[in-house]
């Protein structure tokens, strides 16, 4: 007998008796299986997604965001600290929007998934900036609002955050300063590097969403993308006459690679559980939002921005021809050197630059890249490595169609130095949970307790710690980069990388043999503490004032309140916090009209 | 077939005398049937697949249908505690204050359901003498039941795979206590608070799940203000290039 035929027989015999109150006791627990859930994957082992065959989808190269003449209505300078020093030479216009997205070409898929992106696509389009030409962004939130969006578990209320990127704090994209659909918010990147020092500079970005307590299903449902900045010297030309130029792989040749992990329904759409404090996981590791897609590579240098966008995996990655990779950034900051290593570790946020050299292959070859990572729950990785692994893109080689004037320097720029003389305070920052929250220094995020009050110009030193031994935190703090000075007590000298085991095994001139694993070498933005571990860095601030956040990059952990608010504060009046902030209204040009929140009495979305 | 298909089939057999009343009209209607689930239950919310609908008894002594009655279309918080936890871990007095700013909208607009995960303690008894100490008023449920009904529902609001602590004391049954969940079932859209954030955050998260519509006319600016009437501008002293 079907379990459906039991069901309407034990129904057809109940239904009658539903409004008796005199039924037996022993039945009394008769009705709490009535229904159980079953329609829905379970939150811990997860009905798979649909399969997809491996690489029939095309790489999906995001289009590069071009600038509009003017906004209307214009910019206002007072919306902006610095404005008038770092007018805006470029606007830009941007919309967020809800559309179904084609992650694969065959069913389920083919008929798209609600989705939501910037201009139509997600990853959105990447924006190339430079060092020298402030640009100002215009983004609105054209999503529709909750009640409307098919994408029902995620807030179509939006803040859009530059990761990495040293911004103001109007401009940062914080947690609490986001707009409703129907509203736009413009942030203006002055694009110079931090104190003005050309050490400080940064190269791959990324922007996505930061919506207090839905970081998590915003970011997942689409609204992230790339921002690239160049200089002279990584000029985004390799045909550049100017002998400051790296000349590195340039344009079509120049692909940023986002990693996500999506869950599907039997009908395509994507599935989240907000109900899941650990961190979710998706089956289907998909590339710029294509599940394991192919692309058809040139036989010549290529340079990947390799980016994962979470919101909970941790990925190693591989070579399938056990190729070492040739690295020349590290969470978005060149390294001194290129450096070879045999598998790149990111954690949630981390970025990594890559060159590859397809001609060292024939044309007709196939170049793999494996993710070997083995990850159970959404906590962090295992540490296992699984043999064979994820085949998650595939490279197509095939003829070159012109020369390949590309080249990879031997050096790129020095770290920016670290100076101990600068620092005014110490902070350490312990990472744990606590009842269903996950809690920095036993605190959870409150927009308007400050627990940091940092000093314009002056550098720290942090200390992150792990005080679980059963989870992984990616930590990443607003603004800054920060300079590793030890890992698990051990000094960690600028020149040298450390490999997975915490064991420095490289200096900076030394070519051979290749690292085992590449962790995003001394200048990071993210902070990856597995269980137990501790990591003390540098950090300076300047420029700006304002308040910024530190959190962890498990948006899930991020979403269940993993996260401070510090604040750049003028000189001398720096603190050890919690300190009640004094303005606790988000400020804002406009009200927003009143009434707003009206119900639409319109039937909810559709079950997709 | 599944151990918990059997336990079903078994189930469903003796299911001749169902007892209980539900509370309100709801769990009445005709039930509509979907395709991809073949348990009949009504199906209007994205999450209705999700949430046990199990017999949940309320500190009014009254038996309930969790999904079907106290979650289906509406807007709500939940949260998990105990009577004997809330001393340690006091979080029903910040519920209390929230309760109060929402005022008439509670049971209206507004439902707010405390799960027992001592369901064995926390009798219907126990927890209206808590609820009346606390200053409960209408729309809010103290909810208990049978052990593993419980369980089910906390395992689909507090889902998480177990937290080894070390030498640190984890509660024994960790039930999530500082975690409440807000969400509005009818658009199935949920998140979570910490349960001492300040009330007014709290009751501001309500309304970011509720329904809106969006003004016609062109998209409106948001965003500070450092005008020179605004004390707040930021004064910058340091240098950068």
């Amino acid at each position: 007998m079907k379990r459906r035929d039991v069901l309407k027989l034990g129904l057809a015999g109940g239904a009658g008796v539903l409004a008796s109150k005199s039924a037996p006791a022993q039945d009394q627990d008769l009705l709490k299986y009535l229904c159980p859930p079953d329609g829905f994957p379970d939150p811990l082992a997860t009905t798979p997604s649909p399969k997809a065959e491996p690489f029939a989808a095309e790489l999906f190269v995001p289009p590069v965001k071009q600038p509009v003449a003017k906004l209307d209505p214009p910019p206002d300078p007072r919306s902006h600290q610095r404005y008038e020093e770092f007018l805006p030479k470029k606007f830009y216009e941007v919309r967020e929007t809800e559309f179904q997205w084609q992650y694969h070409p065959h069913a389920p898929y083919d008929k798209g998934s609600w989705s939501w992106g910037f201009d139509g696509t997600t990853p959105g389009p990447t924006y190339h900036a430079r060092y020298g030409e402030p640009v100002l962004v215009r983004r609105h939130n054209a999503l529709p609002p909750v009640g409307q969006s098919l994408v029902t578990w995620a807030l179509p209320s939006t803040t859009s955050h530059l990761h990495n990127f040293h911004s103001a704090s109007e401009s940062d994209g914080n947690p609490q300063d986001w707009i409703d659909s129907g509203e736009f918010w413009d942030h203006h990147y002055a694009n110079f590097p931090s104190g003005g020092d050309s050490r400080e500079k940064l190269t791959t970005l990324w922007y996505h969403d930061h919506r207090l307590d839905f970081t998590a299903s915003n970011v997942y449902a689409g609204l992230a993308g790339f921002y690239l900045l160049f200089d002279e010297h990584d000029s985004g030309d390799e045909n550049d006459p100017n002998p400051a130029a790296w000349r590195l792989p340039s344009g079509k040749y120049d692909v940023p690679l986002l990693i996500h992990d999506v869950l599907f329904d039997e009908r395509g759409q994507v599935v989240f559980n907000p109900f899941n404090t650990d961190g979710w996981l998706g089956d289907q590791v998909t590339i710029n939002r294509k599940i394991r897609p192919h692309f058809k590579v040139e036989r010549r240098k290529y340079r990947f921005r390799v980016l994962n966008g979470g919101p909970s995996r941790f990925y190693q990655l591989f070579l399938s021809t056990g190729k070492p990779f040739l690295i020349i950034t590290g969470d978005g900051n060149f390294q001194p050197e290129p450096v070879r290593a045999e598998s790149i570790y990111l954690s949630v946020a981390q970025r990594v630059d890559i060159v590859i050299d397809f001609s060292d292959y024939k044309v007709g070859d196939s170049v793999m890249l494996i993710n070997r990572l083995e990850q159970t729950n959404g906590k962090g990785p295992t540490g296992r490595l699984l043999d064979p692994g994820d085949a998650i893109l595939r490279f197509d080689v095939i003829p070159s169609t012109a020369p390949d004037n590309s080249r990879v320097p031997d050096f790129f720029r020095p770290l920016p130095p670290v100076d101990l003389s600068e620092v005014k305070f110490e902070r350490t920052w312990d990472f744990d949970y606590d009842g269903g929250l996950w809690t920095i220094n036993g605190n959870v995020f409150d927009p308007n307790r400050i627990d940091a009050g940092i000093e314009q110009g002056s550098a720290e030193i942090w200390t992150f710690r792990n005080a679980g031994n059963d989870w992984a935190h990616p930590i990443h703090s607003h603004f800054t980069e920060f300079i590793i000075l030890e890992i698990n007590g051990k000094p960690y000298p600028q020149t040298d990388i450390e490999d997975k085991n915490r064991v420095l095994v490289h200096a900076f001139g030394v070519k051979e043999p290749p690292l085992k694993v590449f962790m995003g070498g001394p200048r990071r933005d993210v902070a990856t503490i597995l269980p137990g571990d501790e990591i003390k860095v540098f950090m300076r601030w300047k420029d700006f004032l304002g308040k910024y956040v530190m959190h962890c990059h498990n948006v899930v952990h991020e979403d269940h309140s993993m996260m401070i608010r510090w604040d750049i504060v003028p000189p001398g009046q720096g603190f050890t916090g919690p300190r009640p902030a004094t303005d606790t209204r988000p400020p804002s040009l406009e009200q927003r009209p009143p009434g707003a929140a009206i119900s639409t009495g319109s039937k909810p979305p559709e079950k997709k | 077939m599944t151990n918990r298909r059997k336990v079903l089939a078994q189930l469903a057999a003796g299911a001749a005398a169902l007892p209980s009343v539900a509370l309100g009209a709801t769990a009445h209607e005709p039930h509509a049937h979907d395709s991809s689930c073949d348990c009949v239950r009504p199906h209007n919310g994205p999450y209705a697949d999700y949430f046990p609908n199990v017999v949940v008894q309320t500190h009014e002594g009254r038996q309930a249908l969790f999904y079907n009655d106290l979650l289906r279309g509406k807007t709500v918080l939940v949260n998990c505690m105990s009577v004997r936890g809330d001393d340690a871990y006091p979080v029903t007095a910040n519920l209390v204050r929230v309760q109060r700013l929402l005022g008439e909208r509670m049971g209206r607009d507004v439902f707010f359901y405390s799960i027992s995960i001592e369901p064995e303690h926390d009798t219907p008894r126990v927890l209206a003498a808590f609820a009346e100490r606390q200053g409960v008023g209408p729309g809010w449920l103290f909810l208990t039941g049978k052990p593993d009904a419980i369980e089910l529902v906390r395992g689909r609001l507090f889902a998480h795979d177990g937290h080894k602590h070390g030498a640190a004391a984890a509660p024994a049954r960790d039930c999530s206590r500082g975690l409440v969940r807000y969400g509005n079932e009818r658009v199935g859209l949920w998140a979570s608070v910490p349960a001492k954030t300040e009330p007014e955050w709290i009751v501001k998260r309500l309304s970011w799940v509720t329904p809106r519509a969006v003004a016609a006319g062109p998209s409106i600016r948001r965003g500070p203000t450092f005008g020179p009437a605004n004390s707040s501008r930021p004064k910058n002293s340091g240098g950068a290039s």
